[in-house]
């Protein structure tokens, strides 16, 4: 029991540590995860791969023109929609990296 | 000194793996308590947490006024405990990640690991690709052996804990094995174990060891408690002695074990794909948005990329060969394929397999981002108007879409006149090279139809032939599994393996896997309809019982009775004939008994002797006794067959079906009578030659028939006279048929043939006593028959005496007896009856000299 006891305090006091190691890893592999998958359902590089190549299988010239256009707005909005991931996952992990110091200033902040 | 001896491990490369898991108890222990600590402390760290969420909500409700906002003096004393939420929360994910165990994957692909001693110190720990039930296996063990202080964790010791485990059970059970029988066993053996304090653990470790290798073998990259069971299996024979009382072999056992794991392989598939499949487009377009709107082609296709997406389809085992060959073709030249294979072999398992593979996108590129659809020729041909113009419709959209592959099953139907020219057209779009489909025909149609038309040089061919051994086994456990969901019965090992062998022997006319898959689902709705759970071999027996009409069971108590008294049975019909009674006998027995070469006939005899002294008799009371009825003959008289063109009639030529073999064919479990063998042509002879060899044909449209549940019996009277003089003269029948052997039959039969026969009889003549005998039976059948009519019969002993007399000829043995039985004693009869002095309930009295007397029965 001894042994079981000890382990668990060095659980404990090992917490900080892990949170900047181990736990950064986890949650830096969950975002990347996130994003991937987002990316995946966005097709930008198919969008991209087919800028040129008309939409609908029609290839008068007329549609070949009208479909290079939406291709380079889809391409756009849809980089915009990553770029949104992004940033949003940046800012998640921005704030699992001050979240110590944030609950730190919670616990202290009404007697500042 | 182990250390610098080495221990078991396995080298990988330039790395090398041993066993470094501490398994003492106490370690085991620490861990155990360790576990529960954290679950405590997990437990405590959530609900202090929620305690602290809950506080501040109810502070923050009951501070708060109507129409007030909150401001940041109120909120500010709330920080602590909001703090204390989060921090909770935080640390219940820190332990959870702690205690949570995840085996690492073996670096499979690198190379083919092998077996070492390594030092210890130089290696690195082979735990971490065991899982944690196999972990927890090992440590079970440990502790049990420690329990019952014996020194040596053995190979019990894991079998104990192993069938203690999940999977462990499952195994039992798909072995309809007790885990108390098991245990009991396992208990009476652990008790004879040496007694000592735990300490040797080396035995532990190499097993450990070995178990990782099996994984490794096979291709798993983590070891299962399965492989430790497996291993432990391979170094005691305890349960051996239990699991072969149940009809299980060692190698049964492996059989079983690797279902298991394949079902849980398969439901990992199943995830997978799962998963895939939600970024999977399911309408018309692709991703990259070139197709275009297919409304032709909907209406007369089903779309099977998104069947598979949606989950209709069945998931595609083995079949690895077949594929590589289609998108070898596919890619290598944008060629079509057709998949030439019997019905039923699994054709259309291949093409859904593909559309599983697309929705993962695990496919060569040119099939990347593509529709598999299947076109239906009923509703393309069939449905009145132009089939060629509907079909260009298609071909059009297809043209068009660009992102569409065709499926055209039993593409020879579009050779049949109903199609016009779509195949022509079909053969000229494909040379375009816009487009290509995946076809599937049977081998009889290809060669009928495909070849010779246009599409044989637009189609390259994949053949597709029945999966065997393991691999059918495989096909089934992966149907049995979707069988199981469906209908909800289970099945155990020895039905599926019985599904596999017994199948394939007798249920004929469709390829496997289909005829196994179709009789698991049969008995599998007949065990839910008996409100039962688990779908034994006796199931799948009875079933297949129902279908062929003939008994295949282990022969149970009365039937063996039965075929143990044979002989007796045989004799109520047949007289005398000691000889050829008792070798039929033999071979019937050992056929049933399972202990006969499965690729030939049954049995196959020769019944050599005079005319009427009981050859026909006796293959009629053998179809009865073996088929369970005398009609299942197929009588053929081979002095129809003397011609050169016999053989031809026989098997049939150039598209015509033959008459033995579509006889044999539609009748697979019967007795072949061929009378008067040594009358037909000698080519006829050279063909029965084959079918005792083979237990196989090929009939005149392709088709092999099956000959291997067939008794043959062939007569003849060929050397009748010498039977008779040799026997008159006082020789044995063993020392006539000798002779007959090495003389007077080799000019008849070749030698090679008289060799193939199971057995060449010799019907002795029949004598004055067999005569007496026959009488009996005779006017015992006409008793039989008069019974039905509600009149006895009795003759007098004279009278049969004087039957027996006046109807011996040696010359034509029973026949002129039966003759007269039927002028005297029927004739008789029958006027009594038509004068009305015979009626119901009356008996009738034939005594000698003709006479019949008639007793009316008492007025009622």
């Amino acid at each position: 029991m001894v042994g079981a006891l000890s382990v668990a305090l060095a659980d404990v006091l090992m917490f900080p540590v892990w949170w900047y190691t181990d736990g950064l890893l986890r949650a830096g592999r969950s975002a990347w995860n996130f994003f991937t998958g987002t990316a995946q359902s966005l097709m930008i590089d198919v969008w991209l791969k087919n800028i040129f190549v008309p939409m609908f299988g029609r290839y008068d010239w007329q549609s070949r023109l009208i479909s290079f256009v939406v291709r380079v707005a889809q391409v756009i909005a849809r980089s915009v929609a990553l770029l949104a991931c992004a940033v949003f996952l940046l800012a998640a992990m921005v704030i699992y990296l001050v979240l110590p110091v944030l609950l730190i200033f919670g616990f202290v902040a009404p007697w500042l | 000194m182990k250390d610098l001896l080495g221990t078991p491990g396995v080298a990988f490369g330039a790395r090398a793996y041993s066993w470094r898991y501490d398994l003492r108890p106490e370690a085991i222990k620490t861990r155990r308590q360790l576990r529960s600590l954290r679950r405590v402390m997990r437990v405590l760290a959530t609900g202090t947490s929620l305690a602290a969420v809950l506080f501040v909500a109810v502070h923050v409700y009951g501070a708060s006024k109507p129409g007030m906002l909150l401001e940041t003096s109120d909120v500010i004393p709330a920080l602590p405990l909001l703090s204390l939420a989060a921090l909770g929360l935080m640390f219940s994910w820190y332990l959870r990640s702690r205690s949570s165990y995840e085996a690492a994957s073996f670096p499979l692909k690198v190379g083919a690991p092998r077996a070492i001693v390594v030092e210890p110190k130089k290696s690195l720990d082979s735990s971490a690709f065991f899982s944690e039930e196999a972990v927890r296996v090992l440590e079970r063990a440990v502790l049990l052996a420690e329990e019952r202080g014996q020194e040596k964790v053995a190979a019990l010791h894991i079998l104990a804990a192993a069938f203690e485990s999940g999977s462990g059970r499952v195994l039992l059970a798909r072995l309809s094995v007790a885990v108390d029988d098991v245990a009991g066993v396992l208990a009476r053996a652990l008790a004879k174990e040496a007694p000592g304090y735990a300490t040797d653990r080396e035995a532990l470790e190499r097993l450990a060891n070995e178990a990782l290798l099996g994984a490794l073998a096979a291709k798993r990259s983590a070891v299962a408690p399965l492989d430790l069971l497996a291993a432990a299996l391979k170094r005691t024979k305890v349960l051996e002695d239990l699991f072969l009382d149940r009809g299980y072999a060692p190698a049964d056992i492996d059989t079983t074990i690797e279902w298991v794991h394949w079902t849980e392989e398969m439901r990992a598939r199943l995830r997978a794909l799962r998963s895939a499949a939600t970024y999977k487009p399911v309408g018309n377009m692709d991703r990259a948005m070139t197709a275009r709107a297919t409304p032709y082609l909907d209406a007369v296709s089903e779309d099977l990329t998104r069947a598979a997406v949606y989950g209709q389809t069945g998931i595609l085992v083995g079949r690895d060969k077949e594929l590589t060959s289609i998108f070898r073709v596919i890619e290598g030249g944008n060629r079509s394929v057709v998949l030439v294979g019997e019905e039923g072999v699994g054709k259309s398992a291949i093409v859904e397999g593909i559309a599983d593979l697309m929705v993962e996108e695990r496919v060569p590129n040119i099939l990347k981002d593509k529709r598999l659809v299947r076109l239906s020729l009923a509703r393309l041909i069939g449905s009145g108007g132009e089939a060629s113009e509907r079909f260009q419709a298609v071909m059009n959209e297809v043209a068009l879409s660009g992102n569409i592959v065709l499926v055209i099953d039993d593409v020879h139907e579009l050779l049949t006149p109903q199609a016009g020219s779509v195949a022509l057209e079909l053969a000229r779009e494909l040379e375009r090279g816009y487009t290509f489909v995946i076809a599937t025909t049977t081998p009889q149609a290809y060669v009928r139809s495909i070849e010779g038309s246009p599409l044989v040089k637009a189609l390259a061919k994949v053949a597709v032939t029945e999966p065997e051994g393991a691999e059918l086994v495989r096909v089934l456990a992966a149907a049995a599994l979707y069988i199981e969901a469906r209908q909800g019965a289970i099945f155990n090992y020895a039905a599926l393996q019985s599904a596999a062998q017994l199948t394939a022997r007798f249920a004929h006319g469709t390829a496997m896997p289909y005829a196994a898959i179709a009789v698991m689902q049969e008995a599998a709705q007949l065990v839910k309809n008996a409100k039962e759970t688990w779908v034994t071999k006796a199931a799948i027996i009875k079933i297949l019982e129902e279908k062929t009409n003939v008994k295949l069971d282990v022969a149970d108590r009365n039937e063996a009775a039965t075929l143990l008294n044979l002989e007796d049975e045989l004799h109520r019909r047949v007289i005398g004939q000691e000889l050829a009674v008792t070798a039929i006998a033999t071979a019937l027995r050992r056929a049933r008994a399972e202990l006969r070469a499965s690729n030939r006939p049954i049995a196959s005899f020769l019944f050599l002797g005079p005319t009427g002294v009981g050859k026909t008799e006796l293959a009629k009371a053998t179809a009865a006794s073996y088929f369970g009825d005398e009609t299942a003959m197929l009588r053929f008289d081979m002095s129809e067959y003397t011609a050169a063109d016999a053989v031809a009639r026989l098997i049939g030529s150039a598209g015509q079906a033959g008459s033995l073999t579509e006889a044999v064919r539609q009748r697979p479990f019967a007795l072949v009578l061929l009378d008067e063998f040594e009358k037909a042509h000698s080519d006829v002879h050279n063909l029965f030659l084959q079918v005792m060899d083979d237990g196989r044909l090929t009939d005149g449209v392709g088709r092999t028939i099956d000959f291997t549940n067939v008794i043959i019996i062939a007569t003849s009277n060929a050397a009748s006279r010498t039977i008779q003089d040799q026997v008159n003269s006082g020789k044995e029948l063993e020392d006539v048929k000798s002779f007959l052997l090495s003389d007077e039959l080799r000019a008849t039969f070749r030698p090679e043939l008289l060799n193939r026969f199971t057995d060449v009889i010799v019907f002795a003549p029949l004598t004055q006593v067999d005569t007496i005998a026959i009488a009996y039976l005779l006017v015992g059948q006409v008793a039989e028959r008069l019974e039905a009519k509600g009149i006895l019969l009795e003759v007098t002993d004279g009278a049969i005496h004087e039957l027996a007399k006046d109807g011996f000829d040696p010359a034509f043995g029973a026949r002129p007896l039966r003759r007269l039985i039927e002028e005297n004693l029927e004739n008789a009869l029958a006027e009594a009856m038509l004068r009305g002095e015979l009626a119901r309930r009356d008996t009738a009295v034939y005594d000698v000299g003709g006479k019949l007397i008639v007793k009316k029965a008492a007025e009622i």
